[in-house]
């Protein structure tokens, strides 16, 4: 019984996390290591999970966590990687820069804050609980990161600021 | 707020995603593992509790015979001095799910002469150092050859032999666990180094240092660990005895002080992965490595 509902909640989940998770890392294997480790842990403690409020801000939580212990990982022992992330087959009408390469640009935590403000759609104080910092924080750097996307980006539209002025 | 996702939206449909496969189902069987070996480290914690309780409780005597035979605060009644106020020793951390052979638990399998009944162990925290930063470079799965290469290289001045992989309690195959003999003029003393990835979470911060302390126990006298970043921890232990395999252990001087088996220990350079010259050089260098029972 508890196995069928872990496989209802991954098959919901698995989709949304994977796409949040290549939205931070811009790599589809890596995403779906991510993933997949992701799973795994929420699975190893569903009986619990099952029972909290919200079992997907809890995996989103697990997520970043695998991605930032991924990263330090990297950055502390791993090789540049011998092939490019999987960037998909760039067309010349294509080669501007994407939403996606200036997320990028972006320190891990506020690349976070934007994906699950804005992609998933999570609260500013969901958002902060998955993060680990203060709604306040979760505010004022998604203010200066969409700021900081925009001046990548070399826009100047107002819509990239539209949320964040209610 | 609504352009940021179209635009992720277009973002996302130019990368088209592969498709998910077995993934919820290989995340069963990862997370069945991670409860398998969560299971097995709580198992392992209340095997060791439970042994305390019944050495403790033979020590004292049945129904609590002798409990009470102490005599009052103070330790007047012929017991151990009274320890001054405020004295008290650190908590003793004891260790579940640590590295191979640890807990004194007589990782040889055989009686140690210098050893007298179960070994009693207590780990503390005796500070903190900078990990720094791995040299660029390729790494290769780190190898017991690879680690003695690396260890010789870390270790002070002296002549080193009685290289041996070991295979300890608790270790996996892939746990590298070797052992050498350090001569800094003064006779070859041993020492033995684990590295040692550990379970999910609950890891010091990367840079801590341990200390445990087996006083009944000579291969595994005092334990340095440096927790590294990934839940790596590497184990230096310094003996106070050599070990000569079916012949047993003969005394000898420890050949490292804390501080030294500290610096050693902390090398950036420590993983289950390691710079591939060390790997590589040590499977030149120790092509036929002994294997200890220990």
């Amino acid at each position: 019984m508890a196995d069928e509902d872990f496989v209802e909640f991954a098959q919901a989940a698995a989709g949304r996390l994977r796409d949040a998770a290549f939205l931070m890392c811009r790599d589809w294997h890596l995403a779906q290591d991510l993933t997949q480790t992701t799973l795994a842990k929420v699975y190893a403690n569903w009986r619990r999970v099952r029972r909290a409020d919200d079992p997907h801000a809890y995996a989103r939580k697990v997520l970043l966590r695998c991605l930032i212990d991924q990263q330090r990982r990297r950055s502390s022992r791993e090789l540049a990687m011998s092939a490019p992330p999987d960037r998909g087959e760039e067309h010349p009408a294509e080669l501007r820069m994407t939403l996606l390469d200036a997320v990028a640009t972006l320190p891990l935590r506020d690349r976070a804050i934007i994906v699950l403000r804005y992609w998933d759609d999570l609260s500013v104080e969901t958002v902060a609980e998955v993060v680990g910092v203060s709604a306040a924080v979760v505010k004022s750097q998604s203010m200066r990161s969409l700021s900081r996307l925009r001046e990548v980006l070399g826009e100047t539209r107002a819509e990239l600021f539209a949320e964040e002025r209610h | 707020m609504g352009d940021v996702r179209v635009r992720f939206t277009d973002d996302l449909a130019r990368h088209p995603a592969p498709p998910l496969g077995d993934l919820v189902q290989q995340s069963m069987v990862q997370g069945r593992r991670l409860r398998r070996r969560r299971r097995l480290a709580q198992f392992g914690a209340g095997g060791s509790a439970l042994v305390m309780v019944l050495v403790v409780g033979l020590a004292v005597g049945p129904f609590g015979v002798g409990a009470n035979d102490v005599g009052p605060p103070g330790g007047a009644a012929g017991g151990s001095p009274a320890r001054p106020v405020g004295s008290a020793p650190p908590s003793p951390v004891q260790r579940s799910d640590g590295p191979p052979g640890l807990m004194g638990v007589d990782d040889e399998g055989r009686a140690n002469p210098f050893r007298a009944g179960l070994p009693t162990s207590s780990t503390t925290v005796i500070g903190t150092v900078r990990i720094g930063v791995v040299p660029d470079g390729d790494l290769l799965p780190t190898t017991p050859q690879g680690a003695l290469e690396l260890l010789t290289r870390l270790l002070p001045e002296g002549k080193t032999s009685g290289y041996a992989s070991l295979q300890g309690s608790g270790a996996g195959p892939s746990t590298p666990y070797v052992q050498l003999y350090l001569d800094r003029g003064a006779g070859p003393g041993m020492l033995r180094l684990s590295v040692y990835q550990g379970g999910l979470g609950g890891n010091p911060a990367p840079g801590t240092v341990e200390l445990t302390e087996v006083p009944d126990n000579c291969v595994q006298n005092k334990m340095v660990t440096v927790h590294h970043p990934d839940g790596v921890q590497v184990n230096l232990m310094i003996s106070t005895c050599v070990d000569w395999g079916a012949k047993g252990t003969l005394p000898a001087r420890p050949v490292l002080s804390v501080d030294e088996a500290t610096a050693v220990a902390a090398s950036p350079m420590w993983g289950t992965k390691l710079p591939a010259e060390f790997v590589v050089t040590g499977s030149k260098r120790f092509p036929s490595l002994a294997r200890s029972n220990g």
